[in-house]
């Protein structure tokens, strides 16, 4: 059992070398950055003046290549090697600051940092309720699955099937109910499952992509992270409904009962207040030992969390958002305000991971029998 | 339905029941296929060739990264294993720290860190081929993929040595490496180690087309940052694969375009269709391994 | 759930588990049902006592679906005014509940005093164990394995005192599975006594699940009052079925007192040298011979000779042992093995090298966490790289020491998992005796068989001490052990917390 002190002290280790790690970095970019421009490859400087040659046309870019191998300018691999030294030096051009409003490559400094703090500031808020919502979302969904699971209630789907058997096509209409069902799941979980660029390019018509209230539910539901975060749960309750103690429990009388509002059963409060319902019966010690292994998970849960959120903003280009400075600031080689929002994030995570590792610490401590 | 109710359950549904795994691989697959057939009958043939390569590359790269990612994941376990047994408590450490920062890291802004370096040699000339391009970006995925592996290997070790297990092969005299790759992992963990790798091959799949995604939509049109292969994340962020994305939403509140969506916006309603299915299939079949061997 | 004799059929993932036809269980009995470890005594117990888990297994009683055996009055009054003790105390204890708050929930909270029967088991009063381990979250190692037993059991003991203060007109069906595997002589012949006592006053139909078959010589001897309300069943398997015959006790009886003590060749120098004052774990271990505690002595193995290391549950046998072959680090300690001595700064890669396998190996208390689940019981084998197990008929010869000739063929293709309880420990005891090391340490040795099996092993290991080899033995099987072992050859181990300095 870790000390807490450790484990603090372990977390402020790692944001201190990181931190030193960045620094460094930004220091030599800057450096680097200082440096004058290096001069235009003679090579292609001819080829970049043809001005009926358009760079951005396929068929021109095509037509181009033809004409060199057809004047015997090289092999296929110089040709290759021209083209991407052409498409290299049009990338440079493009991100050359002297051509953006202002003039110069934004470095990070006092205004640039108070610029970047209301969106720091905003990324926290939709990280922490987006935490605190697919934290509840997920137990609930674990929770209803789990007992299902020990009800033996079959899928819409399954009982569709057993349906079909037993009346051929003649119980396709008293089974429609199932089928509309199992299709409502499907599509259901397709949703779940969908990256959130998916669903927001759907959407993009029908509402603003940009707000928070739109932000928030999409990173919620999307990209996989609630089913896998409910799954988890559930395979722990499984895992722990099967072990001894359950049966020591049920012998001595405690409710074992799974269906819903019977004597010795559950109630439906039960999904959504599970420390508190179920005293007497071993759903609560199944479920206190499943969330005790649980609580580490929230860690990978928070890089996941964190990872669609900067899918959602870099992917919907939603402007004034933290992500997506990140990589408008990458795209323009603007590598010191890129590596100190990386590094915001990176604190965003460790300090998330701090904090459950400490939680469970102190939950573990709670039953070591530390005097 | 009390234990005490006997289940109401079908022979096709009582067949399908612990065999899910191999279930949803048929449906994959199956829907795999469905999918070629329909673009190849209504799609033009420059675009159904453009889907077809992004779907190779994009599960190529996959399969890499997971291959990538299995052997780096064995690697470190077999380091810190050897670490701890040696009692090198300082290396260890020092390992566990610098993985644990690495874990810290968001997965996707370690991928977009990486694919700068891997654009950069592009640029550069030292990925000159397809192949090393899609090796490249997999191995970046395998990064920031390849600690689960290493946590599996681990967590199967200390199951094992928990137990009588390896103390009683050892005082018998069998060497700890037999002790550890083959009886424990080979013999008592490969349904583990086969579920990890469906599971990573589908996160695989999510971080490349996110990835590919985010840096293709975050460019000019004009411009490609790279001669970087087309995966089905780059393909779906062109502006004809996201205006067909479009007539989803067109579609829940007009009907009348429902039934374009097959047809007129092919490309993109394919290209979407192919992850999200995969991710659902794969999804199901990891599920359905946990299921069938108790995992 | 009146006398009667109940045909029973368990089945899990197609394969049939238990098919035993006329189970007797007769009402206001006690029912010794010994048999090897594995062949389905623990599942015959779960069906009839209600609690077979339905979802893993499918099960018939009397023809019928086990729901309507399950939901039957009978069955469920049984069930309702009874309980069931389950074998392995280490996971049927809540971790995140304190042995007080287990003690005391569900229906045992009706109880007067539900901590009463535990005390009974703890002797020692309020300076005792009892009073320490209340307050705990039950852990790996603490409480030990045979304290958690002891709370398990006095769960039942308090449900059977609420029967009796309430008068309660059921009669419960109680089932103890294995109660004493983790105790000492001492602590099991407590835990009879209560048993007993309780039964005196009121005959509920019990049913106690056991290899201990040195129970039988106790309740003889103690309780004879009692023999005509109890029955000896002996569970076997033949041609995929179970079945229960009755056990005649007054056999193993004969069979223990014909045991005779053989004692070892004491010229030979030791092979293996303990020194007392082991300092592990915050406690010091000390030898010393029966009945002369206060005298510390060196533990002392020679070639031929059986070496019998005695002491309570929890005092530290398997550590000592651990710590002889090397897997354990003491905080100090001294052996010489073979003239070689090595003590706590000795490195481990001096037992891999020189030691394990070539002049000392042990064979591990669980066969189930020993062996390859898997492997096939041949390569089981054949993973000890021996010269002398290649061929298929070495390893015929090497397994029909343990196992019957008729069914080798089909025994070395069969996985170890496919094994029953008793045939893993069979097994993992062959594959430490095979190597041929000069010394074996054996912990657990007769755990999980049954009489037959007993009496094979006993007699392989009277064929490795002819040998010249030596074998350090820890076991509770002290009622057989205390006749087979020459009194010269036993040593007692004690633990001492160390004060702090």
């Amino acid at each position: 059992m870790r000390p807490i002190a450790g484990i603090i002290l372990e977390h402020c280790s790692a944001v201190v070398v990181v931190a030193l790690a960045l620094l460094g970095l930004a220091a030599a970019i800057r450096t680097g950055g200082s440096a004058a421009p290096a001069a235009a490859d003679p090579r292609i400087a001819r080829y970049l003046a043809i001005d009926s040659l358009d760079w951005g046309d396929p068929l021109d870019r095509a037509l181009f290549r033809d004409a060199l191998g057809a004047l015997g300018t090289g092999s296929r691999r110089t040709i290759d090697s021209l083209v991407r030294a052409v498409d290299d030096a049009r990338l440079s051009a493009f991100a050359d600051p002297s051509r953006k409003l202002g003039g110069e490559r934004a470095r990070l400094d006092m205004r640039e940092a108070a610029g970047l703090l209301p969106m720091f500031a905003s990324f926290l808020l939709v990280f922490v309720t987006v935490m605190a919502l697919t934290y509840l979302s997920a137990r609930a969904l674990a929770l209803w699955k789990f007992i299902a699971w020990k009800q033996g209630r079959d899928s819409a789907f399954r009982l569709f099937l057993a349906v079909l058997e037993e009346r051929g096509y003649r119980g396709i209409p008293a089974a429609a109910g199932l089928l509309v069902a199992s299709a409502a799941r499907g599509i259901l979980a397709l949703i779940l499952f969908s990256p959130a660029y998916v669903i927001a390019y759907a959407l993009r018509t029908s509402v603003d992509t940009g707000s928070l209230l739109f932000l928030v539910p999409l990173a919620v539901i999307s990209n996989g992270v609630l089913i896998n975060q409910a799954n988890q749960l559930f395979t722990l309750l499984v895992a722990e409904s099967r072990k001894g103690y359950v049966e020591t429990a049920v012998v001595k009388g405690l409710g074992a009962a799974w269906d819903w509002n019977v004597p010795g059963g559950l109630r439906h409060r039960v999904i959504l207040f599970p420390s508190h319902e179920a005293r007497a019966h071993v759903f609560r010690d199944i479920y206190r030992n499943a969330r005790l292994q649980y609580i580490p998970s929230l860690k990978e849960h928070a890089a996941f969390v964190v990872t669609g959120i900067v899918i959602i903003e870099m992917a919907l280009n939603i402007s004034g958002h933290l992500c997506y400075a990140l990589l408008r600031h990458m795209l323009y080689r603007e590598y010191d305000i890129a590596i100190a929002i990386a590094f915001a994030i990176f604190l965003t995570v460790k300090v998330t991971e701090a904090c459950v590792d400490v939680w469970h610490a102190l939950e573990e401590r709670r039953y070591a029998n530390v005097p | 339905m009390s234990p005490d109710a006997p289940r109401r359950r079908g022979r096709v549904s009582a067949l399908c029941a612990g065999r899910r795994d191999i279930l949803w691989g048929i449906l994959w697959v199956g829907g795999l296929l469905l999918c070629r057939f329909w673009i190849g009958l209504e799609l033009n043939a420059p675009a159904r060739a453009q889907v077809v390569d992004a779907c190779i590359h994009t599960f190529w790269g996959a399969l890499a990264a997971v291959a990538m990612a299995l052997l780096l994941g064995w690697g470190t376990a077999m380091l810190l294993h050897a670490l701890e047994s040696g009692r090198r408590r300082t290396v260890r450490l020092i390992l566990s720290f610098v993985l644990n920062l690495l874990r810290s890291v968001p997965q996707i802004v370690g991928m977009l860190i990486g694919y700068v370096i891997v654009t950069s040699l592009t640029l550069n000339e030292v990925l000159a081929s397809e192949a090393s391009r899609i090796a490249a970006t997999s191995a970046v995925t395998a990064l920031f993929v390849f600690q689960e592996v290493a946590d599996l290997v681990t967590a199967r070790i200390r199951h094992y040595a928990a137990t009588e297990f390896v103390d009683a092969l050892l005082v018998c005299g069998v060497p700890p490496r037999v002790i550890i790759n083959r009886e424990i992992l080979l013999k008592n963990s490969l349904a583990y180690i086969v579920q990890k790798s469906v599971a990573l091959f589908g996160r695989a799949i999510f971080l490349l087309c996110s990835i590919d995604f985010i840096v293709s939509v975050g460019l000019s049109t004009e411009v490609s940052l790279a001669n970087l292969p087309v995966t089905l994340g780059s393909l779906l962020a062109k502006m004809d694969s996201k205006q067909d994305i479009l007539a989803i939403g067109t579609a829940l509140t007009d009907a009348r375009v429902i039934p374009t969506l097959l047809f007129e916006h092919l490309q993109g309603i394919s290209v979407a269709f192919l992850i999200v299915y995969t991710l659902l299939c794969v999804y199901r079949i990891a599920g359905g391994l946990t299921e069938r061997y108790r995992l | 759930m009146s006398g009667a004799a109940f045909d029973i059929r368990i089945a899990a993932g197609g394969r049939v588990l238990v098919d035993t036809h006329g189970f007797p269980l007769e009402e206001g009995a006690v029912t010794f049902l010994f048999g090897e470890s594995g062949i389905g005594k623990s599942l015959i117990g779960k069906t009839l006592f209600g609690i077979l888990d339905q979802s893993e297994f499918g099960a018939e009683v009397n023809g019928e679906p086990y729901a309507a055996y399950r939901t039957s009055p009978g069955a469920a009054r049984a069930r309702a005014a009874g309980f069931f003790v389950f074998q392995e105390p280490s996971t049927h204890l809540n971790p995140l509940a304190t042995l007080a708050e287990q003690l005391g929930e569900g229906t045992l909270r009706r109880a007067a005093d539900p901590l009463g029967a535990a005390g009974e088991l703890f002797p020692g009063g309020e300076r005792g164990a009892l009073p320490r381990i209340l307050p705990v979250y039950p852990g790996p190692h603490r409480p030990s394995g045979g304290e958690k037993q002891r709370i398990l059991v006095s769960m039942a003991f308090t449900r059977m005192d609420i029967a009796l203060a309430s008068g309660e007109n059921a009669r419960g069906l109680y089932v103890f599975d294995e109660p004493t595997g983790s105790l000492d002589r001492a602590a099991r012949d407590r835990f009879l006594d209560r048993l007993f006592a309780r039964f005196r006053l009121r005959q509920e139909t019990i049913l106690l699940i056991t290899h201990d078959y040195g129970m039988i010589a106790y309740v003889r001897s103690r309780h004879r009052d009692l023999e005509e309300r109890f029955r000896f069943l002996d569970l076997t398997v033949s041609g995929g079925n179970a079945r229960a015959r009755p056990f005649d006790p007054g056999r193993f009886l004969a069979w223990l007192d014909a045991q005779r003590p053989e004692p070892a060749e004491r010229s030979h120098p030791p092979l293996l040298r303990v020194e007392s004052s082991i300092s592990v774990y915050g406690r010091t271990l000390d030898f010393s011979r029966p009945g002369d505690a206060a005298a510390p002595c060196t533990l002392a193995v020679r070639p031929g000779e059986l070496v019998y290391l005695k002491a309570g549950s929890g005092i530290g046998k398997t550590t000592v042992a651990k710590i002889v072959i090397g897997l354990e680090q003491a905080d100090r300690f001294r052996i010489e093995i073979d003239g070689v001595r090595l003590g706590e700064v000795s490195p481990r890669r001096y037992w891999r090298k020189h030691l394990w396998g070539k002049k000392m190996t042990m064979a591990f208390q669980h066969a189930d966490e020993a062996l390859n689940p898997k492997a096939s019981v041949a390569a089981a084998l054949r993973i000890l790289s021996l010269a002398s197990m290649r061929g298929n008929d070495a390893l015929r010869t090497a397994l029909g020491r343990l196992f019957d000739a008729a069914e080798l063929d089909v025994l070395m293709a069969k996985k170890v998992w496919q094994l029953s309880g008793g045939q893993k420990q069979r097994l993992n005891l062959l594959r430490a005796l095979v190597l041929g090391t000069p010394l074996v340490i054996l912990d657990e040795p007769l755990s999980a068989l049954d009489f037959e099996s007993i009496d094979r092993v006993l007699a392989l290991l009277r064929e490795v001490r002819a040998g010249g080899r030596a074998i350090l033995l820890i076991s509770h099987n002290e009622d057989i052990f205390d006749r087979l072992v020459s009194p010269e050859s036993v040593y007692m181990l004690s633990s001492a917390e160390q004060s702090a300095p």
